[in-house]
């Protein structure tokens, strides 16, 4: 991994493929991937939530990890792929995470709704049959205060089996 | 937080007293000094790099001598800011002589540190307050052997 | 007769409306909001938590890159807003002028062209501190000597409550044979929504209007209080709550940001946009609770509950803010006789001021119902273990009876409907509590630590009839307007405000009920103060109990002018027409009937002679009486005696809301609640040391629970419908945080009463447990 130096007062253009697309913004060198997501790229699905990299909000998936967007620099992204809850849908198509969270009422204020799914987005990539467990480690780094959790985990379940019984939404990338 | 120290100098009480009831003599003692403003005999503003761990940055002090009884007590009162947060030390110095010839100074110091380093750093905060005090007397002992 | 439309009516777990936006990221949220020219707001923070200001040098601030104004308080003096009126009655800082009272108050705006280049500027500022003498300990606050925190005050003391009947209760504890008492303390916490506090302020100087979308749960009285403060004509302010991440009862006080957004929006003539950032939110917006009470209870040797006392303190922290209802300054702590028959009680609190944030109502706590309930279920838990009698029996034999309803509580309150016993054995039922009682009979003699405890609670939400509730003078109605289209397509428009609550579902699903139209053709809006009716806002449980209630009234008027209608086209008289769900039809002959649609579409293109065009109704609804929701919680735990952690093993919930909207909804409010009461009781505390650093100030120090050590909630219902409610139903969003914190708090107790332990104050950190187990000669190193 090579070391990314820039002057402080520097504008960097970043290139990157955003949700399929091919995205081009410009960015200081301490200008942090979400803000950079939400306000240059005009993409407000993801959220801040804190400051400290506890809450989970911002995660998206970037080169096909999940990550917190607030704990990454833009111009890390640089050359990328990301993929953010914008993307989640294909044609109009809601991804299955989606109908799961609105099927089982997985959210609430709808606020950490955008990088639970994500986080669980990444789960289900690595792990397509997750046991309860498994589903509530992976989105332990995501806080929810409306919830509870239950129906959070009743929907990735959800979403896991529609995904593994439905072959058109096994991933092509991202 | 109190800490306190003492120091044993082969001078007498009265060679020590105007030493450090000197400001300028006394300031440039002040740990990671980055500037420094006399503004008169009892009052000087210095900036100075301070922290804990990763919270550093510049701090801005008042540095006051607020009791002078020539040769035996001195007072002082350290006011700073910076980094979300407040310093305020009140330290007393104590010089009595000795019958060997030389003199004692004893110090005693009230730290009292708020804001953003107490809060996250509240563990680290009383081992760097007395190491930062201790570089100051230290230095100031040096200076007077 | 024809098939009638699927409509999604009262009771269906039909998916929620709003959702389809949300889970597409399409919410639209205050930090969503972008106006050409926007500017951003950022505040410099007081690291002193009470100190006079010698001076404030914004020089090089000014000057730095990107900043466009610098705002202190004596630039609001001159308008009059460096202090406004609080939701209490009592007036709060926006801007110091003189001296500062808590750690993290605002005391400097600054605005810049980004986010980036106000945190930068900030830095810039220099503010000299004399430091004062800090008061924290509320008690301490109220002793003679004390540092006074307000100048505008002679002392600490807020104010002195009373509630109930001192004599009569003193007597009947002389009494009785049993009495206990405890100390307690219900430490402070914070409402930690997933969304901190922020606003867009936008002065548009031509029209002369501002508009300010705002993360609050009540936008029509923050609109008529702005108003007042700053003369700006009502019909000239707008304030939009949009889509909100979360309120919980902290987004209804009122903040410095706001204001000082709103003047340096007027200064510059741009949007001004204040997000507050985490680590700035939560030490300075409203905390929750920090109570301490002592409170009796005394009783009869064969168990019969007589009396409750309870003497205590709260903490206010600098400025009263709560949104009180004006008769009761500490809210409806006086609910505290709980689910019992008792013969008389009495409570008294005093408030007091401290160098902390203004804040205590909030946190889903229904107005101190939080506190309430968990005195009187730890004190009726303490008592049944003295008196060597199982905790569920000596509450089923004090319950209040279901005969006894509309029961007259002896602090004034009328409960409308009960069945306590039903809620309990239905929870104990399904635990399997006998069961349980003999398992732990025989862990304890393996000296294993398992507890078993039980909150069997009553809520009051609904807030509130008008001969008893207002605040600020405004009574505590709450409005549906309610417009049926051409097409029969509605439009509906509410005084509440949802965060997450799902009104727009669930206020659909009550007109889908009384007008028979389903719920996709009925659109709910809520939080434009331009075109929603006045309401007081959604906290305290209070939204299906008023509005909900006033959807229903407004339905019926409707329904009402629908059946002339219907009785012009069908040709009959209007005694002759019958309703059914979503159509009229001739009584007798039910293959003649017109459809809610066919109504609409003549109310605009056929009226009867002499009739008003169109078809809709507005009401407000002035609520008879509060609702009591209630239920019985019962809590499993095993204590590790090695570690002190608490592992919570089962958790049964019973709830009683009345009749429900959408099971789906209220399964998740509990879900929620539950799961702050859980945080309330094992993890969340926020505290201060004597120099007034304030620790648990964001999210890596202040624990919230994860999905991990988030147990899996068991939930039930029973129902009793409220006989004043237009649909029967009660409030309940607040209920499982009320009810939870006792229970979990019970069992632990219950698990270590055998070494001793009478009570333990939460969080229940475990090495808490474990230095208790230790001074016990309990704790196990291997």
């Amino acid at each position: 991994m090579t070391a990314l130096i820039y002057p402080a007062d520097a504008k960097v253009r970043l290139e990157l493929t955003v949700n399929g697309e091919r995205r081009v913004g410009e960015a200081e060198p301490r200008m942090l991937l979400v803000h950079f997501i939400r306000e240059v790229l005009g993409l407000t699905g993801t959220h801040v939530g804190c400051d400290t990299s506890n809450c989970g909000a911002c995660t998206v998936v970037l080169n096909g990890r999940a990550v917190k967007s607030c704990t990454v620099f833009a111009v890390q992204a640089n050359g990328g792929s990301l993929l953010t809850v914008e993307g989640l849908a294909r044609k109009g198509r809601l991804h299955p995470i989606q109908e799961g969270f609105w099927e089982k009422h997985g959210l609430q204020c709808g606020y950490c709704t955008p990088g639970m799914m994500m986080a669980a987005y990444d789960l289900l990539q690595k792990n397509p049959d997750p046991t309860e467990e498994e589903i509530r480690r992976a989105i332990s780094g995501n806080l929810c205060r409306c919830t509870g959790y239950v129906k959070i985990v009743e929907a990735i379940q959800y979403a896991a089996q529609k995904l593994r019984s439905d072959p058109s939404w096994r991933s092509g990338g991202d | 937080m109190k800490f306190e120290g003492s120091y044993q100098f082969p001078k007498t009480s009265s060679e020590v007293y105007s030493y450090i009831s000197n400001l300028r003599r006394v300031s440039e003692c002040i740990p990671d000094l980055k500037s420094l403003e006399i503004k008169s005999e009892d009052e000087a503003l210095a900036t100075v790099t301070a922290g804990i761990g990763f919270i550093r940055g510049d701090f801005n002090l008042r540095f006051n001598v607020t009791q002078r009884s020539p040769h035996t007590n001195l007072g002082y009162a350290v006011h700073g800011s910076g980094l979300g947060s407040g310093v305020d030390i009140s330290i007393t110095v104590r010089l009595v002589d000795l019958s060997t010839g030389g003199s004692t100074l004893s110090w005693v110091a009230d730290t009292k540190v708020v804001g953003r380093v107490a809060s996250m750093a509240q563990g680290m905060i009383s081992s760097q307050a007395e190491k930062i005090i201790k570089q100051f007397f230290e230095c100031l002992s040096q200076r007077l052997r | 007769m024809t098939e009638m439309p699927v409509i999604h009516g009262m009771g269906s777990a039909v998916k929620r409306k709003e959702d389809v936006r949300f889970i597409q990221g399409r919410g639209t949220y205050v930090d969503d909001i972008s106006l050409p020219g926007m500017v951003y707001l950022d505040f410099v923070r007081s690291p002193y938590a009470h100190a006079r200001i010698r001076s404030i040098n914004t020089e090089k601030a000014k000057g730095a890159p990107g900043v466009v104004a610098v705002i202190t308080g004596k630039d609001l003096q001159p308008l009059g807003l460096d202090w406004i009126p609080t939701l209490s009655g009592d007036k709060m800082m926006v801007l110091p002028t003189e001296k500062v009272v808590f750690q993290m108050q605002e005391v400097v705006g600054v605005v810049a062209e980004s986010r980036y280049a106000a945190a930068d500027a900030v830095k810039l500022v220099e503010v000299d501190y004399e430091p004062l003498p800090v008061v924290i300990d509320p008690k301490k606050a109220l002793e003679e000597g004390s540092p006074i925190v307000r100048e505008d005050k002679r002392t600490n003391h807020v104010f002195h409550w009373e509630a109930g009947d001192r004599e009569a209760t003193d007597r009947l504890f002389e009494q009785a044979d049993v009495v206990v008492g405890q100390d307690m303390y219900y430490q402070r916490i914070h409402v930690s929504y997933m969304e901190p506090c922020g606003c867009v302020a936008y002065y548009d100087s031509v029209k002369g209007t501002l508009t300010i979308w705002m993360t609050t749960q009540a936008p029509h009285v923050v609109r008529t209080v702005a108003s007042l403060i700053t003369k700006i004509p009502e019909n000239k302010i707008r304030i939009i709550s949009p889509d909100i991440g979360g309120g919980f009862g902290g987004k209804v006080y009122v903040y410095p940001g706001y204001i000082v957004a709103a003047v340096a929006s007027i200064a510059t003539g741009r949007p001004v946009k204040w997000v507050n950032d985490r680590s700035d939110d939560h030490p300075s917006t409203a905390f929750a609770r920090d109570f301490h009470m002592r409170a009796e209870l005394a009783a009869r040797k064969d168990g019969t509950l007589l009396a409750f006392r309870v003497k205590a303190v709260s903490d206010h922290g600098a400025f009263f803010g709560d949104a009180n209802p004006s008769k009761f300054p500490f809210g409806l702590f006086s609910i505290c006789t709980g689910s019992y028959d008792l013969k008389a009680a009495f409570v008294e609190v005093d408030g007091a001021y401290t160098n902390k944030p203004q804040g205590g109502i909030a946190y889903r706590c229904s107005f101190r119902v939080t506190e309430a309930v968990y005195a009187i279920e730890r004190l009726v838990d303490i008592m049944a273990h003295k008196l060597g009698v199982d905790p569920a029996e000596l509450r089923l034999k004090n319950f209040i009876p279901p005969e006894r309803f509309p029961y007259r509580s002896v602090m004034g309150w009328v409960y409308d409907s009960g069945n306590y016993a039903g809620a309990l054995k239905k929870a104990m039922e399904k635990i399997g509590y006998e069961e349980l009682r003999r398992e732990q009979e025989e862990k304890r003699k393996r000296g294993e630590l398992m507890g078993i405890g039980i909150s069997s609670f009553t809520e009051i939400v609904g807030a509130g009839p008008s001969h008893t509730f207002d605040i600020l003078g405004i009574k505590m109605f709450d409005s549906a307007e309610i417009r049926i289209h051409p097409t029969g397509k509605v439009i509906a428009r509410f005084g509440t405000r949802s965060q997450g609550q799902g009104h727009e579902t669930t206020y659909a699903q009550i007109i889908a009920e009384e007008l028979g139209i389903p719920i996709e053709d009925i659109t709910v809006e809520e939080g434009d103060t331009d075109t929603a009716p006045y309401g007081l806002g959604t906290y305290a449980s209070r939204s299906t109990p008023t509005a909900g209630a006033a959807a229903a009234v407004a339905s019926r008027k409707i329904r009402e002018k629908a059946k002339k209608i219907a009785a012009h086209l069908l040709e009959a008289r209007e005694e002759d027409v019958v309703w059914e769900r979503g159509r009229f039809y001739v009584k007798g002959a039910p293959a003649k009937y017109k459809t809610i649609q066919d109504v609409a579409f003549a109310a605009y293109t056929n009226p009867p002679p002499g009739m008003e065009a169109g078809l809709e109704a507005v009401h407000y609804y002035d609520p008879p009486n509060m609702t009591f929701p209630f239920g019985s919680y019962i809590c499993v735990v095993d204590v590790d005696r090695g570690t002190g952690e608490v592992k919570v093993r089962r958790f049964v919930a019973v709830d009683d809301c009345g009749n429900i909207i959408n099971p789906l909804i209220v399964d998740g409010q509990i879900h929620g609640g539950l799961t702050m009461g859980f945080g309330t009781a094992f993890m969340e505390e926020i505290s201060y040391d004597q120099d007034g650093n304030v620790y648990g100030a964001n999210f890596m120090d202040y624990t919230i629970p994860t999905a991990v050590e988030t147990p899996k909630w068991e939930t039930d219902k029973t129902v009793t419908p409220s006989p004043h409610h237009p649909l029967g139903a009660k409030g309940v969003g607040e209920s499982a945080t009320v009810g939870s914190p006792a229970a979990f708090v019970n069992a632990v107790v219950d698990a270590l009463w055998p070494l001793g332990v009478t009570h333990i104050d939460m969080p229940l950190y475990p090495w808490k447990i474990r230095r208790l187990l230790e001074e016990k000669g309990y704790a196990l190193d291997k």
